[in-house]
């Protein structure tokens, strides 16, 4: 595992971790627990799945260790980047709105059980194929996808309660 | 439990599956095809796990840009 590697992969970790504990400060030790993990144990990665993968796994272990060892459900803290240049007030509107609506998932997320939470934003948001949600999860294919029912089912509740 | 409930109940297992697009057994996808044109309460469901999905891959798509610091 090369700088290189660790300067594209960071990002995606730390957006990863923030979006799964809802606190940046918790998020940045986090990443940075497992680029240091990543980079102890690369000669054991074997290549059978991607590097982002493979370190998303890591870092999947190191949330669940936290949430674990606090034994406590995630914060609501909020995080607010820019989400698109605009160019006039319907753009404005419309900029806000997806952004309002994105904060609300964001939340939603933070409140459902942290297996289901992880499963969500590894399928959805990463967009990582089944298969290799099942290996960093360490589930069946089949609690995979109770996972998903539940989370998807639990996220739209939420959302629409509020 | 009715016998509507029991198909509710064997079927919705496999909305996650079925609104990613994924193969599903033979038999259990004609199952969730024919349950959903009938029952309207599984419907709800199925549209609403298809929401939730579409949801969290906006949140992906938008790519937020990050600090790790």
């Amino acid at each position: 595992m090369t700088e290189v590697d660790v300067r594209l992969i960071e990002p995606v970790l730390f957006r990863f971790a923030v979006r799964a504990t809802r606190d940046p400060e918790v998020a940045r030790d986090l990443t940075q627990d497992a680029l240091l993990a990543a980079v102890a144990q690369a000669p054991q990665f074997a290549c059978r799945s991607s590097l982002k993968t493979w370190v998303l796994g890591i870092l999947v272990h190191k949330v669940q260790d936290h949430f674990r060892a606090r034994q406590m459900e995630p914060l609501e803290g909020d995080e607010d980047p820019a989400l698109l240049d605009t160019a006039s007030a319907a753009d404005v509107d419309r900029v806000v709105m997806a952004r309002q609506e994105l904060d609300r998932v964001k939340v939603a997320l933070g409140l459902l059980p942290v297996r289901e939470r992880l499963a969500l934003l590894l399928t959805d948001v990463e967009g990582l194929d089944r298969d290799e949600v099942c290996s960093v999860l360490v589930v069946t294919p089949t609690h995979l996808r109770t996972l998903l029912h539940r989370g998807r089912n639990r996220l739209r509740r939420i959302l629409e309660r509020d | 439990m009715n016998a509507i409930d029991r198909l509710c109940r064997g079927v919705r297992p496999h909305f996650s599956d079925h609104a990613d697009g994924l193969p599903l057994p033979a038999v259990a996808a004609v199952t969730v095809g024919l349950h959903l044109l009938f029952c309207p309460m599984c419907r709800r469901t199925y549209a609403s796990v298809r929401a939730s999905r579409d949801a969290l891959r906006a949140l992906g798509a938008a790519d937020e840009p990050v600090n790790p610091g």
